[in-house]
């Protein structure tokens, strides 16, 4: 956890250099990688609270790819894409790290949303799926990716890609039921 | 065909993603002290706030029979399920009760305080109305974004000569003869914006004379702060020294370049669609 802390300030580095000045690049960051930000950062918070389930810990999520993002910028080719595989593999990691954490955490426990009651009822049926399950299904329904692009975005087949969204999907209508 | 389960799971991506965002730049939980952020937090609370009071006054002159609308942010497909929204007068009854404990006038840790316990107690999310509209808020704030950066310092400018003009204020409001005119006028105020939040007693609004008449109602009860020379004649003191220094800020190089960006940037085809897009999503909510 302590690279997460040492992180933040580091992101809070590029936030200010995005949010200051995005013409003039600070702290090493290229004005492309503050444009990005100003244009993705929202949407990669929202994509990874819907993965991992937490706005706090998403936001760090993205503060960190950020991060990784600039270190390898000169190698993106496609850096929307980069950023949001990094921000799918870093909710994976946070998936395993928490692993524990889960295990003794009660459904009750995921943060209150103010949600529609059907609504407030899948997202706390979301929380008891696998993390692989729920990844596939937030890149599948949210994202709208075609399952060729799930299963490269998680680095698997095609067949597990599909298999996780159906499966993910009847875990869910049973949850629900 | 679409499986209506699967349009439940994005109607319900779709909700919280666009709670993400929102409640996220509200600052709940507190946010570290990042001074950019905290000019975002003024000035999304202030939006929200805004947005909350003008959709309740249009909303207001709607009939307030039982509501069925079309939920599900975002989602303009005839077959999205249909939900019943809250009721304005519920909305306004949650500020009512959310602002009892705030002095006039508040301080801006007040006015974040009280935007606060709006959210934390559902208040804005139960009125919803961009939801409740079709419009998606965190794609409005996303549009609103970039001028939102370029607002910041000018918003610190005018956090601080609010700040600087505060005491005055205070000296004003804390006179002990005034106070007990605006506690007085006060109860006044918040019976007759509750009694607009209810239905059954409320004037229909979409009447001239019956706006003027709550006009005329209004100024009456405010009538023994605003018919108190002394404190009229504080009070334009006040204003014209406030006036002046505001058209002061305004006229800095760095104002006027504000003005000239939020000008191109009302100029941006993109943005005038998305601007147009939502437009057409809130005539199309609220009647003629």
């Amino acid at each position: 956890m302590s690279q997460h802390v040492v992180d933040r300030d580091e992101a809070a580095a590029v936030y200010a250099a995005a949010v200051n000045d995005a013409h003039t690049p600070a702290n090493g960051a290229p004005p492309a990688l503050t444009d990005l930000y100003r244009r993705e950062r929202a949407g990669m918070v929202r994509l990874a609270h819907l993965m991992c389930g937490s706005n706090e810990t998403a936001c760090d999520i993205v503060h960190e790819a950020f991060i990784r993002l600039q270190r390898n910028w000169s190698t993106a080719t496609d850096p929307r894409a980069y950023l949001r595989q990094i921000v799918v593999n870093l909710c994976r990691a946070h998936h395993r790290r928490s692993a524990v954490e889960r295990r003794h955490t009660s459904v009750a426990s995921v943060p209150p949303m103010y949600l529609a009651p059907e609504m407030d009822e899948t997202w706390h049926a979301l929380a008891t799926l696998s993390p692989k399950r729920r990844v596939a299904l937030v890149l599948r329904y949210y994202e709208d990716l075609s399952i060729e692009d799930v299963a490269k975005v998680m680095g698997c087949r095609v067949g597990t890609a599909k298999s996780l969204i159906h499966r993910g999907l009847a875990s869910l209508r049973q949850e629900l039921q | 065909m679409t499986d209506p389960f699967e349009e439940q799971l994005r109607s319900t991506f779709r909700q919280v993603a666009q709670q993400t965002t929102t409640t996220h730049d509200l600052g709940l939980p507190g946010p570290l002290p990042r001074p950019a952020r905290s000019r975002r937090l003024v000035a999304t609370g202030a939006l929200a706030l805004m947005a909350l009071i003008g959709v309740g006054v249009l909303v207001a002159t709607r009939d307030d029979a039982p509501q069925t609308v079309q939920a599900a942010a975002g989602d303009e497909t005839p077959t999205s399920s249909s939900t019943t929204r809250p009721s304005i007068g519920a909305a306004l009854a949650g500020m009512c009760d959310s602002t009892a404990g705030v002095t006039l006038p508040p301080r801006l840790s007040e006015l974040q305080s009280m935007m606060g316990r709006l959210c934390a107690g559902g208040g804005l999310a139960a009125a919803n109305p961009f939801a409740a509209c079709g419009i998606d808020a965190g794609a409005l704030r996303d549009m609103l974004g970039p001028v939102l950066g370029d607002l910041g310092p000018q918003l610190d400018q005018l956090k601080a000569l609010f700040a600087e003009f505060e005491p005055r204020i205070r000296a004003i409001t804390d006179d002990p003869a005034t106070k007990a005119k605006i506690e007085s006028a006060l109860p006044l105020l918040r019976q007759r914006v509750e009694a607009l939040s209810d239905p059954a007693n409320r004037p229909d609004l979409s009447d001239p004379t019956a706006r003027q008449k709550l006009l005329d109602e209004l100024k009456a009860g405010m009538a023994p702060l605003t018919n108190d020379p002394a404190l009229k004649a504080k009070v334009d003191a006040l204003a014209n020294d406030l006036r002046t220094r505001l058209e002061t800020l305004a006229a800095t190089p760095e104002a006027q370049a504000l003005q000239e960006k939020l000008k191109a940037y009302g100029t941006d085809p993109a943005l005038k669609d998305q601007a147009d897009a939502l437009a057409k999503k809130l005539a199309a909510c609220f009647p003629r």
